[in-house]
């Protein structure tokens, strides 16, 4: 028989994770008020009206996250039916701003280009724009004629697309990079290449060769990622335009008084709307933000982004109920259930077990609202107390640990630069740490960091794979002149080759200038990453327990209370606290072992000393002094391979087991 | 040789945007307002525009509602805004207009501006005329109600020679009161004043889109109102508890500092509200 009991509880799940996330049930009564703005300000830029930004806002859980998954659903998933071209109305990108605020356009980049490369019914969503584009161009004015001429002639290679991208790239003013990579994307050669390239990622000499470009640019990675945005959204047409969502924008603040990160925002979404005629742009904050944003973005910038504000408001009585009632008819083995009490609108909950959320004090917000009664619902199916939460100190362990889990599993070395310009920062500042730390505008040192004691020390990250790029930079720096300790960065999986000979000499160069270079052991950077992300989400009120947001103020608290041990050799080894400040002397051994051991992962101690021309006991010494990165086993025969985090080798155990 | 004659090289302007920008963000530096030739001569020599340029701008920012323009005054808020402000601040001593004048920044102090803000003020309440203890005409203004004690001049000596003859027969203080018919006035109790209307309209002068379902913050309409925290914070509890409003609370009220969260509103069980939106019956 079926009982309260073997139903899945249906208020699970109260937090929606992106705009793509669309598996929770849609109210469309709650925030409809809101919506309906979205919705007339779109429908504006698509009846060519002119471009058009919302400021979006709320308390944390009223829905913000939710309405930008109902926006795009209801613009991608139900305007297919009438878009123009007969799948898809517009280009949505929603993006997280879990970044540096010096990093903006980059983190942009990357969030747009893995939007443009979403297949939507055979062709990509950039294939699509630049199909628009012609049709509104061309003789031919059917977008959906367009789509499937480059569906078809990209397959069979017919140059015809080519001279077509000739004449999109000349009336758009397209660069030539972005111009070769468009090709490439459109015949779907050289994808990963291409791919990598939109994104932005650091791409060694043969890729870039691949796609035919240039193997160093000198360009700065934020103006190249300002470039390549702006110009991709000049493809956007009335027919097609571009939606952009910022969400969480409070996680650009270090702090609850941070203006800076919002000043940078408010240039770039200004530029964003100056872009193209044919642009949406959609902002989400806390209410509570809303002030300090004004107050920080310049005025002028203001009035382009906040033509129309739309507030979240918390629910009434009668939205509550609603929510109740479509989340329980939401399964159908409850709602065959519920039928019989059909005069009890939200049973087995009762009207009475609201009024405690509506009694006094702030309104409930849908998110607190479902959390409760997740718990009235676990109550009367099993007739026992709801388990009482675990206290939040656990819950951020486990918490810290599985994002762990998961960026050990996902991370990509390309995406090193963010998280250590984004996440540094914010941990020196949780764990309270004698320093202060600044965001600098300097192309190759983006990091400052000064003690009490006026000591100061600069950070670059330097994470190009192209080893002529890094050649560049590090030449750069040798030129330049220091102010206080130098510390160059670079994540250990981009090893430098010994073919790399300029970027060695330049490296020994500034050794002799006494800059220290520190590859930080993966866990580490994993690590700085997962408490990145529970910070910005904490800092955004989207880090929930026990039916509250927990504040960041007891995030940090617990960060230096907990994981102090685990992130501190970090941060004193990038800040070099307490070492002298010379570069490991090492630092070509330890590169060619690297680079050898990512190409074999496990080799004889003897052989690997033969290929790179050393004595083995020396080899042996070097790959014993950096147990992060590399193994030994005693032999005979000796035997190095790369170190993997234990982390990681968890699951291959028990797979083994 | 022939010399060529040197010419003076053009001055370099800035254009409308930067111009626009550097005014709003000197007047939100100036509360109290600056003359136009004080704007000018804040730009330095090589960018300073001319009066006629600076004039136009200002016209622009003065029809779009970003600046105000107080006679040859220009500032960042409305006049009545801004000399409310003062006047509040002035008046914790009580003072006579001349005393009000005197004490007010001169860029405030406009011979006619001055008396609707004061009239205004009064009629709500926020403000009480006191008259002189002296007798004169001229009144004085202050945050209070008038301590009526002050007043009671002959009256006060009458009570204590009655009450002297009358406490052989067992008249106390108290009996005397009462057979006065409680004409004498106890001492007043600052019991917080609810102006739910004058707090609606003024929601409309902060945010004249109001109506239109946004967010208006109560750090602004704190200011604009002037009210004591304790009035203003009542009013609006009391104008959400009858469903004409609604609050928005901060969630992590403790990461403010002190004078941030005295900016919110509070109610009776710790909640910290920034802003309020219009009810549609209200609305």
């Amino acid at each position: 028989m079926t009982t309260l009991a073997t139903i899945r509880n249906p208020f699970g799940r109260p937090v929606v994770a992106d705009a793509w996330d669309v598996r929770s049930i849609d109210v469309p009564e709650i925030n409809a008020r809101a919506f309906a703005t979205c919705m007339q300000a779109f429908a504006r830029v698509a009846g060519g009206q002119g471009s058009e930004s919302i400021i979006l806002h709320g308390a944390a859980g009223s829905g913000k996250t939710h309405l930008l998954g109902r926006l795009q659903h209801h613009l991608v998933t139900e305007g297919a039916k009438s878009a123009a071209d007969g799948a898809l109305k517009c280009v949505f990108v929603a993006v997280k701003l879990q970044t540096s605020p010096q990093m903006l356009w980059q983190h942009l980049r990357r969030r747009f280009a893995d939007d443009l490369l979403r297949e939507t019914e055979g062709a990509s969503q950039l294939q699509r724009l630049v199909a628009h584009y012609l049709a509104a161009r061309g003789q031919e004015k059917d977008a959906k004629a367009w789509v499937r001429k480059i569906r078809v002639l990209s397959q069979i290679e017919d140059e015809t697309v080519e001279s077509l991208l000739e004449e999109v790239s000349e009336k758009a003013r397209l660069g030539f990079e972005l111009r070769r990579v468009l090709s490439h994307l459109i015949y779907r050669r050289n994808m990963s290449e291409a791919r990598g390239w939109l994104r932005g990622d650091p791409l060694p000499e043969e890729a870039l060769a691949r796609l035919g470009l240039s193997t160093s640019s000198e360009g700065e990675a934020e103006d190249q990622a300002r470039e390549v945005i702006v110009s991709l959204c000049r493809l956007a047409e009335d027919s097609l335009p571009i939606v952009f969502c910022f969400d969480q924008i409070e996680a650009l603040q270090s702090s609850t008084t941070d203006g800076a990160g919002f000043l940078r925002l408010g240039q770039q979404l200004a530029e964003l709307f100056e872009s193209d005629n044919n642009i949406l742009i959609v902002t989400c904050l806390q209410s509570f933000a809303l002030d300090l944003f004004k107050d920080s973005v310049r005025e002028a910038n203001w009035q382009r982004i906040s033509r129309r504000q739309a507030v979240l408001d918390p629910l009434d009585r009668k939205l509550a109920e609603l929510l109740l009632e479509r989340r329980l008819e939401s399964d159908p083995t409850l709602a065959e259930i519920r039928r019989s009490r059909a005069t009890e609108r939200v049973w087995p909950l009762v009207s009475s077990d609201l009024d405690a959320l509506f009694e006094g004090g702030p309104r409930p917000t849908a998110r607190r609202l479902l959390l409760r009664a997740e718990q009235i619902f676990f109550e009367r199916a099993t007739g026992r107390a709801a388990p009482p939460s675990v206290p939040f100190e656990i819950f951020l362990e486990g918490e810290v640990d599985r994002r762990l889990d998961h960026v050990l599993k996902a991370q990509k070395p390309e995406e090193t630069e963010g998280n250590l310009r984004h996440g540094l920062p914010l941990v020196v500042n949780a764990l309270e740490m004698p320093w202060r730390s600044a965001q600098l505008e300097e192309r190759d040192v983006q990091l400052e960091f000064e003690s009490d004691e006026a000591k100061r020390i600069q950070l670059s990250v330097c994470n190009a794979k192209n080893m002529k790029s890094l050649a560049a930079t590090l030449r750069r720096l040798v030129k330049r002149e220091a102010k206080g300790q130098h510390v160059i960065v670079r994540d250990p999986r981009f090893p430098v080759s010994k073919t790399a000979k300029r970027c060695r000499e330049y490296l020994g160069e500034l050794e002799k200038k006494g800059v220290r270079l520190v590859e930080p052991d993966i866990e580490s950077l994993a690590l700085l990453d997962a408490v990145r992300t529970v910070l910005s989400d904490a800092r955004a009120g989207d880090l929930m327990h026990d039916g509250l947001p927990l504040p960041v103020e007891s995030v940090e608290k617990w960060l230096r209370e907990t994981l102090d041990e685990r992130l501190t050799p970090l941060v004193e080894d990038l800040l070099a606290m307490g070492s002298a400040p010379v570069l490991p002397v090492d630092t070509d051994r330890v590169q060619d072992l690297a680079v050898l051991l990512s190409e074999r992962l496990i080799i004889s101690l003897e052989e690997a000393a033969g290929l790179l021309d050393y004595p083995p006991d020396e080899l042996e010494r070097v790959a014993r002094g950096h147990p992060a990165r590399f193994g030994v086993l005693n032999g005979p025969p000796a035997v190095l391979f790369l170190s993997i985090p234990p982390s990681l080798t968890g699951d291959l155990e028990e797979e083994v087991a | 040789m022939a010399r060529t004659k040197k010419t003076k090289a053009p001055k370099p302007e800035l254009d409308d945007e930067t111009l626009d920008d550097a005014i709003a963000k000197l007047l939100a530096q100036e509360p109290d307002g600056l003359e136009i030739k004080t704007v000018r001569a804040s730009f330095p020599k090589s960018h300073q525009p001319s009066v006629a340029r600076l004039e136009a701008r200002l016209r622009v920012l003065v029809a779009g509602g970003k600046v105000h323009r107080w006679g040859r005054v220009v500032a960042a808020e409305p006049y009545a805004v801004r000399a409310r402000a003062r006047l509040l601040e002035l008046l914790v001593e009580p003072a006579n207009g001349k005393g009000i004048q005197a004490g007010l920044p001169p860029t405030l102090r406009l011979k006619n501006g001055l008396k609707p803000v004061l009239a205004r003020a009064v009629a709500e309440g926020v403000v009480f005329e006191h008259p002189d203890p002296k007798g004169k005409k001229v009144p004085r203004y202050a945050l209070v109600p008038a301590d009526p004690k002050r007043h009671l001049g002959e009256i006060e000596k009458a009570i204590a020679s009655t009450l002297k003859r009358l406490a052989r027969s067992g008249v106390d203080r108290e009996a005397l009161l009462t057979a006065l018919d409680g004409r004498a006035t106890p001492a007043p109790i600052a019991v917080p004043r609810i102006h739910p209307d004058a707090l609606l309209d003024a929601v409309l002068e902060v945010r004249p889109d109001a109506r239109a379902h946004v967010l208006v913050s109560v750090r602004d309409l704190r200011r604009h109102l002037g009210w004591s925290k304790t009035d203003f914070d009542r009013t609006v509890l009391a104008l959400a508890g009858e469903g004409r409003i609604t609050l928005h609370h901060h969630d992590h009220p403790t990461g403010l500092s002190a004078t941030e969260r005295n900016d919110l509103v509070r109610d009776d069980r710790g909640n910290f509200y920034v802003g309020l939106v219009l009810e549609e019956a209200a609305a």
